[in-house]
């Protein structure tokens, strides 16, 4: 399993918007679901077959947010709305600021801010390890790099 | 290189460099577009996320209140998604307020406060699951309670007025931006169509110019040519006239050598001899008889005086001026006639001869004379 062949399993995927993430034996059985479903799966799928993964929220002006999850061995990034795959998966430099603005173009529309986040379908939330907004600096973004979870002071038991 | 074109590319030149400071501006009206529409962008996503927060604090709160009423695992997992989206949204507006210290400030007092109403909410959970129901109670009805609520929607208002401001702020910004560069182009606009108007007068008259100088000159070639043909039929003309002339004169020429040629022959036909001299008595012409008469060569005879061949006979006569009837017929004018005189013949004894002279005029003025001489035979002196 890589990149593409994942990508290729969910092509007559239909979308379907939840508020939570699924457990990923209902969006399996289901084969419907939307980009967080999807990159949750492939952060949780990928990395037992030796890819570090990250998995990227990019928050659109206007418009609801939408999560991508990045292959750092192949710069390449898996998008719920290009699953069907026929060359090649999009690649991007591993920036989260390049991942987002690649996203964004693609979806016609600006960025405000891009999360990376880590999330377990054990704790069923996530957690922002990493932001970038657009309006700062570029050269104070973080480096594009895993970044281990912080304490979350607000989950609650 | 042609003044016109000179005066053209110098016009083109400000049109192109109007054009170009017009696409500068644009440019630079565009990036700063970009700009504004970015940190509109950025205040509707904190405004948003400031939202978010407070509704995941709501729904989060409501959840559990829900979840001790009636212990239901949906509540539980309702406030739990809740709170951790709460913990979510608030990461989010720090990252998104960390640029203004204000803004910094004011989400880090939120979060203080949110961080208290997590607190209480694991507090709650705690006399909860531990069946504390006097804890509980005290919890729930704590003054303190009502006083951090309040302090979070008066904290969360004001972060909301702000950014209210700061869009309202942006919004005119952009409008004067927006008008800027409308009249930057209308300036521009404007001053690029007068200049392509005044390109294409300074073109039309240009034109007319040259179109007037070419009739010029295309008259000037017909005058010329008029002028040509006029001088070339007056020349035909004259030349035709030349040529009768020259038949003429030809012609005539033909008929004056004929006459002299025969008046030659005549003359020198003429057994008598006959003498052509000049007022001062000296000899130019002989005929053929003159020089037999004398004996002697035309040297000796042309250019040479009349005394050296001719002596009057009359008694008398002084030596020296022995011609004076002849002097005084070329002075005056009139004719001599059988005037008796010796031709002197070189080695012989002179000859008597009887001499006539007829002056020779031009126009009225006596310029020589022509001597014809009748020998008289045996007559040697």
């Amino acid at each position: 399993m890589n990149p593409k062949k994942f990508a290729n399993k969910f092509e007559d995927f239909r979308f379907e918007l939840h508020k939570e993430v699924q457990p990923a034996e209902r969006f399996l059985q289901r084969r419907a679901g939307d980009c967080d479903d999807y990159a949750v799966l492939a952060d949780f799928i990928l990395p037992a077959r030796g890819y570090e993964t990250r998995l990227i929220h990019i928050r659109l002006a206007g418009t609801i947010a939408h999560a991508v999850c990045y292959v750092t061995e192949d710069k390449v990034y898996l998008d719920y709305n290009k699953r069907n795959v026929f060359f090649t998966l999009t690649k991007s430099d591993p920036s989260l600021r390049a991942i987002a603005t690649k996203v964004a173009d693609s979806l016609g529309t600006n960025w405000t801010s891009v999360s990376e986040f880590v999330y377990s379908y054990d704790h069923d939330y996530k957690t922002i390890t990493a932001t970038v907004v657009r309006t700062d600096d570029p050269a104070l973004d973080p480096p594009p790099t895993k970044a281990p979870p912080p304490s979350n002071a607000f989950n609650i038991d | 290189m042609d003044k016109s074109f000179r005066l053209i590319l110098t016009f083109f030149s400000v049109v192109a460099a109007g054009l170009l400071t017009i696409v500068v501006i644009s440019l630079s009206n565009s990036t700063r577009a970009v700009k504004a529409a970015d940190w509109v962008n950025h205040s509707h996503a904190f405004i948003s996320e400031i939202r978010e927060t407070m509704g995941s604090l709501n729904r989060a709160e409501g959840a559990l209140n829900a979840y001790l009423i009636t212990a239901d695992p949906d509540h539980q997992a309702d406030y739990r998604i809740a709170f951790g989206e709460l913990g979510e949204h608030l990461e989010v507006a720090k990252a998104l307020a960390a640029q203004s210290s204000e803004e910094a400030n004011a989400v880090a007092e939120l979060e203080t406060l949110l961080l208290t109403r997590s607190q209480r909410a694991k507090a709650i959970l705690t006399a909860y699951r531990n069946d504390d129901q006097a804890q509980l109670k005290a919890t729930l009805q704590s003054a303190e309670d009502t006083e951090a609520r309040s302090m979070i929607d008066r904290v969360t208002k004001d972060i909301l007025d702000r950014q209210r401001e700061l869009l309202n702020e942006r919004d005119q910004f952009a409008f004067r931006d927006d008008n800027r560069a409308r009249n930057a182009l209308y300036v521009g606009s404007l001053l690029t169509a007068l200049m392509l108007i005044g390109t294409a007068w300074f073109i039309r008259d240009d034109l007319a110019a040259r179109r007037r100088a070419a009739d010029l000159l295309a008259r000037s070639n017909e005058e010329l040519e008029i002028k040509v043909q006029e001088r070339t039929a007056e020349l035909v003309v004259a030349n035709q006239k030349l040529r009768e002339e020259n038949l003429e004169s030809r012609w005539s020429n033909q008929a004056l050598e004929h006459q002299l040629r025969y008046s030659g022959l005549i003359i020198n036909s003429l057994s008598e001899p006959i003498l052509v001299i000049t007022k001062a008595l000296r000899v130019s012409r002989v005929n053929p008889a003159a020089l037999r008469a004398t004996q002697r060569d035309i040297v000796e005879l042309v250019d040479h005086t009349l005394h050296d061949i001719i002596k009057l006979t009359a008694p008398g006569t002084n030596q020296t001026d022995s011609l004076a009837p002849l002097t005084e017929a070329l002075q005056f004018g009139f004719d001599v006639r059988l005037l008796p005189v010796h031709l002197t013949v070189p080695g012989q004894p002179d000859q008597l001869a009887n001499l006539n002279l007829f002056p020779l005029r031009d126009r009225d003025r006596v310029v020589g004379a022509v001597i014809t001489l009748y020998l008289t035979p045996s007559s040697t002196s």
